[in-house]
């Protein structure tokens, strides 16, 4: 029992972090139909930035203030590969977005280990003295707790951004025909990129939220990139809820998989990510949408 | 040319407020010519012109040699035009447009004056649609533009198509684009989306004067507008435009692909936004109707202007009869 709850807790928390990434995954495509491959080095950038101000020798930042300047980093990142994708949104069809992306994912992946050691390094808590949640005993961590609320408060903002606000209505109509959205006085431009500021935002939040819980390497950018897209597409790529779905679905599927595949073969427990995928492709066979997505209809 | 001077129809009878526009001004260094500077006022023919004349062009306040009275922001006026009772809404002038090497407009000039009906008709491939996108600023592939629209007072030729709808534009395309994926009720609200924080309790107001004016929408308010049929779905898109509570409406084809009853329904909607004092520029290929209800009237032919005049003018001209009226 203790370890089924162990791993809820675990899944839970490290789901909150994928739903996160998804989200920000989600916010672009839904807006642009365009998938950012380089949102999981945004993140790796942001969590680096933010650790290296705030462990630096001569003179250590805050660390809340190094986390505002790692968001700051991280949405100029994403103003500039919104930039780069701008003239291939004009044309449907086109598909320079893929080179762009993913051109710039490759830069700063290749440009990382100039500035920061390729090795695991420690990313400071919220919570230094971390005794786990009395009355819990050693379920929950401080710093898990953290990350669950932090992550579920960003889902709701993100879902009343979506549905109740002037920009979450553009960002939609700008999604389904951009010509019509300008009819209705929408600039195409501006909500495009609000969307990849605010995208660029959350994944650098959930950088900082996953890394006290992990480590923090350059190569996590990857991984949670990764991670981050499946899930979106475990939900549904155009739908917020599910891609908070499909990260939390993702968190405890990876969380329990090693203890069911211990049962199995010790050996196996050991490789897990083949299983994430064999999961992903499945649902790419059966349910192309998603669980909870719509499938896309392109207007004309 | 009509004569600017008589008055154009009995609908057009409301004094203009000359301080409507006051921070509009044109530029004071126009890109088009302006007249000589002791040209005398030139009369516009009395009958339908072949094509524009050169006093077609625009007078701009502050340019040199412009004769006419400078303390009135004028814009797309006319020589001899009182300007606080002549203003046209919209000007196009010398306007040509290319899609690549291919020339669809070729030189059109035109006005619209606040609380008019002007219909534009004329065959397949005149340049009716590119006139309607090139005036709401809808991007195009390959497409340049040549010469100039002013729009209460802007030049809006370079304008991007958002700016030109923040201006009070609204535009009703040929295919509808509704937004499929959404409801009714949402492509309303799209509708009114420059004024959605401001004014939040008058457009809930404003939805509910909609589905008066069309019941079929308010039984259909949470179906998805990709669902409807082709003639809710142009209601709609009208609705829309009205939702953006315009000055100035762009209507593009609306009788198209609807059910003659439809049509006639449609024609009357077009009519009684006209009697609440819309400035309406519609283009059509049922030109009997288009005509009927215009207050003036253009013929395109292969993107030149060809014959003009008021809307009772057009019907009764000879030429039009024969290629556009059956007779």
């Amino acid at each position: 029992m203790k370890t089924f709850l162990q791993v809820i807790a675990i899944g839970l928390s490290q789901g909150a972090v994928y739903a996160l990434v998804a989200l920000g995954i989600t916010l672009i495509f839904r807006t642009t139909r365009i998938l950012n491959f380089a949102q999981g080095q945004i993140l790796m950038v942001a969590v680096f930035v933010s650790l290296t101000l705030n462990q630096n020798a001569l003179k250590s930042i805050p660390l809340p203030i190094a986390w505002l300047i790692g968001i700051g980093v991280a949405v100029g990142l994403g103003v500039l590969i919104e930039l780069g994708v701008r003239p291939t949104l004009k044309h449907s069809g086109s598909l320079g977005w893929i080179l762009a992306t993913v051109g710039m994912a490759t830069i700063i992946q290749f440009i990382a280990p100039y500035f920061w050691p390729a090795d695991d390094r420690l990313y400071p808590s919220p919570f230094p003295n971390d005794r786990g949640i009395p009355g819990l005993g050693s379920l929950f961590s401080q710093r898990q707790i953290f990350t669950i609320v932090a992550a579920f408060l960003l889902m709701l903002g993100v879902d009343w951004l979506y549905n109740k606000t002037k920009l979450g209505r553009a960002m939609k109509a700008v999604a389904i025909d951009r010509d019509a959205a300008a009819l209705m006085g929408i600039s195409a431009k501006a909500t495009v990129r609000w969307a990849f500021i605010l995208s660029a935002a959350l994944t650098a939040i959930a950088g900082f939220l996953v890394a006290p819980l992990t480590f923090a390497n350059i190569a996590m950018g990857f991984d949670l990139g990764v991670k981050g897209f499946v899930a979106a597409v475990l939900g549904g790529i155009d739908s917020a809820r599910g891609a908070i779905a499909g990260g939390i679905m993702l968190g405890i599927f990876e969380a329990a998989l090693p203890q069911v595949l211990d049962l199995v073969s010790p050996n196996l427990a050991k490789y897990p990510l083949p299983f994430v995928f064999a999961l992903f492709i499945l649902v790419l066979v059966f349910r192309p949408q998603g669980i909870f997505g719509t499938a896309i209809r392109e207007a004309r | 040319m009509t004569d600017p001077t008589q008055p154009r129809s009995p609908r057009h009878t409301q004094p203009i407020d000359p301080q409507a526009y006051p921070q509009q001004q044109p530029p004071q260094q126009p890109q088009a010519p302006v007249m000589p500077p002791q040209a005398p006022a030139p009369q516009p023919a009395p009958q339908p012109m072949p094509q524009q004349a050169p006093q077609m062009t625009p007078l701009v306040p502050g340019a040199p040699g412009v004769s006419v009275s400078q303390e009135a922001p004028l814009f797309g006026g006319l020589v001899g035009v009182d300007p606080t009772r002549e203003r046209p809404i919209l000007s196009v002038r010398d306007l040509e447009v290319f899609y690549g090497a291919a020339r669809a407009l070729r030189g059109v000039s035109f006005d619209v004056y606040q609380g008019e009906i002007v219909s534009i008709i004329g065959g397949n491939g005149a340049g009716k649609s590119t006139t309607m996108r090139t005036i709401s600023g809808v991007y195009e592939l390959l497409k340049s533009v040549k010469g100039q629209i002013w729009f209460k007072g802007q030049r809006i030729d370079q304008m991007a198509c958002h700016k030109i709808a923040r201006l009070g534009m609204a535009h009703v395309p040929e295919d509808r684009r509704v937004f499929p994926q959404s409801s009714v009720e949402d492509n309303l609200l799209l509708g009114a989306y420059r004024r959605f924080k401001k004014e939040r309790r008058r457009i809930r107001a404003e939805v509910d004067d909609v589905y008066d004016r069309f019941p079929v929408l308010a039984e259909r308010r949470h179906r998805a507008a990709g669902l409807l049929s082709g003639g809710e779905q142009q209601m709609l898109a009208i609705a829309r435009g009205l939702m953006s509570n315009p000055d100035f409406l762009l209507m593009d084809e609306p009788s198209l692909g609807l059910a003659p009853i439809l049509v006639r329904e449609m024609f009357e909607i077009v009519n009684d936004l006209a009697a609440e004092g819309k400035t309406i520029l519609i283009v059509e290929q049922m030109a009997v109707q288009a005509l009927e209800i215009a207050d003036r009237a253009y013929v395109l032919e292969s993107g030149v202007i060809t014959i003009e005049g008021t809307g009772q003018e057009l019907v009764e001209d000879p030429r039009v009869k024969e290629a556009y009226l059956g007779a």
